[in-house]
């Protein structure tokens, strides 16, 4: 009997063939992102063998520390905790910022409105405020009708962490599917305010400054729009003798997402690219 | 009152045809989708089809029965035939406790047994060895009724014509070999649908080749609608309702078969 399952473990063993892999685990707000970007590099190295999984970047920078990744998506910074185990095992992981993660607000055109701070959405978004003149006493005297992204968008998550801070959202609030519904929705209707994605916002609304910052790409960048986070790439350095890994799939797979080509993906996939697509 | 309990009753089979009904076709269309069967997934799942997934299920399927059927039979053997009664009925009600573990439950056992203290990884080999830990006392849980419903009378009759107790057993095999059948298509069922287990031991989202050995990741179909109901958007949520409808068809025809088969077994 014993013998038998030794042989079944050789058996195994020896098919295990190492090929060329690559793995790529964590947040789910990066995860349309990097499908997108493993389709394209897959065209580049069409013998890669390539897996992708969001479960949270939580989980992504734990198979860092557990090998079993070789890149860690991921919509936050390391916690203390995090780079404190780190540091203990004498481990680097590098955060290569990818992209932003920026909300844009949106009303109809015809509000005379230009300017609105977090503290005013925040209290829209609670129910606090239920008409427009309570933002402005120059603004008609009408309720204001409130859209939200769904709960299971990345989008929604930025915005309950940067505009709620913790409070309850309003009953009131409609949630709406996609980004496109919040664009037509808002377009049709003169008393309507709703989030979106800062890639998505086309003419048909009017994007409005927050805290006197207006949403453009600039001001994402140079971080002073307040509604947006940055998105992060991790490799764990201690891999490649800790140094920047210059050849090899991994080194490959940062600079292709860095590349003009990678973060026109990025902005093809709603969000603000970090570095330019060259355009 | 009996109208109200026959209101209820047809209430409660309606609503449940309605689930069904809805799910399958709101995503019927998409099936009829050029290459939707064939084609890899492509523009973060939002194009293309579902050939990896359907694949990486059927080979899953594949090799849970390879594992399943011959430890579930032996072990169905074993409590029928040849175990003493006590501890016949001790084993069954084990069996039947980790019927009702939630399947997540199995999940983790295998990521702690097969991923990380055995070293297969994230694989087809983990992710089908932790689904049959749980499809084997399935198996073995309906089985075994079918086997003790072969009368006593058939085995001592074959027994006290000079039959061994391995002839008699294949006898009782043979018997009840309709009911087994049910057994494993039951099986095949629970097993098709789960997600839990396999989503923690060895499906990822998406992969750019289909598994070729055992120990590759695999993608399968319950495991990409988790996927895309929650990280992808609304642009490729049709790819979900389209395997979606394509698994409760699936499971409609297993539950058919067991019908049939059933059927069968009375006339």
């Amino acid at each position: 009997m014993k013998k038998w399952l030794f042989v079944f473990l050789v058996g195994i063993m020896a098919l295990v063939v190492q090929a060329q892999t690559l793995v790529i685990k964590g947040s789910n707000t990066v995860y349309p992102i990097a499908q997108l970007w493993v389709e394209e590099f897959q065209k580049i190295h069409p013998d890669l063998i390539v897996t992708l999984e969001g479960a949270g970047s939580t989980t992504g920078i734990k198979a860092l520390f557990n090998e079993t990744t070789d890149v860690a998506n991921s919509s936050r910074f390391l916690k203390p905790s995090e780079i404190e185990e780190m540091q203990k095992a004498g481990r680097y992981f590098a955060p290569i910022l990818v992209a932003y993660d920026a909300i844009a607000v949106i009303v109809h055109p015809s509000v005379p409105l230009e300017d609105i701070s977090i503290e005013t959405l925040k209290k829209i978004y609670t129910g606090e405020i239920t008409e427009w003149n309570q933002i402005d006493p120059k603004l008609p005297k009408r309720p204001i009708v409130v859209y939200s992204r769904n709960t299971a968008s990345g989008t929604f998550e930025t915005w309950v962490e940067k505009v709620l801070q913790g409070a309850k959202l309003s009953p009131r609030v409609q949630m709406l599917e996609s980004s496109q519904a919040e664009i037509e929705s808002v377009a049709k209707n003169p008393n309507a305010i709703a989030y979106t994605g800062m890639g998505y916002v086309t003419p048909q609304v009017k994007a409005l400054k927050v805290n006197g910052v207006a949403p453009s790409v600039e001001n994402v960048i140079n971080g002073r729009y307040p509604i947006s986070r940055p998105l992060f790439v991790f490799i764990d350095l201690k891999r490649f003798n800790n140094t920047w890994p210059m050849e090899g799939v991994v080194a490959d797979y940062i600079r292709f997402i860095l590349s003009p080509k990678g973060q026109k993906i990025v902005r093809e996939a709603g969000y603000v690219p970090a570095y330019g697509t060259g355009e | 009152m009996r109208w109200t309990l026959r209101i209820l009753s047809y209430g409660v089979f309606l609503a449940m045809l309605f689930v069904l009904v809805s799910i399958v076709v709101s995503g019927l269309p998409y099936l009829f989708r050029p290459g939707f069967f064939t084609a890899w997934p492509k523009r973060a799942m939002s194009e293309g089809g579902i050939f990896p997934m359907l694949v990486g299920s059927l080979m899953l399927m594949g090799l849970v029965f390879a594992i399943s059927i011959p430890v579930g039979l032996v072990g169905t053997i074993f409590l029928s035939e040849l175990a003493p009664r006590r501890l016949s009925m001790l084993l069954q009600s084990l069996a039947a406790t980790m019927n009702s573990v939630p399947s997540i439950v199995y999940g983790v056992f295998g990521l702690a047994l097969f991923c990380v203290k055995l070293g297969f990884g994230t694989s087809l080999l983990s992710a089908s060895l932790a689904l049959s830990t749980m499809s084997i006392p399935f198996f073995m849980n309906s089985a075994v009724e079918f086997l003790r419903a072969v009368p006593k009378e058939l085995r001592e009759g074959v027994i006290s014509l000079g039959a061994s107790k391995f002839q008699s057993t294949l006898m009782v095999l043979r018997a009840s070999r309709n009911g087994i059948l049910t057994s494993l298509m039951l099986t095949l069922g629970r097993a098709f649908s789960e997600t839990a287990p396999i989503l923690v031991t060895g499906a990822v989202f998406y992969s750019t080749k289909l598994p070729d050995k055992l120990t590759d990741p695999v993608m399968t179909l319950p495991t990409s609608i988790y996927a895309i109901v929650m990280n992808l958007g609304e642009r490729s949520q049709w790819m979900a309702r389209g395997m979606a409808s394509l698994m409760v068809l699936i499971m409609i025809f297993i539950y058919s078969v067991v019908q049939l088969t059933r059927r069968n077994k009375r006339e």
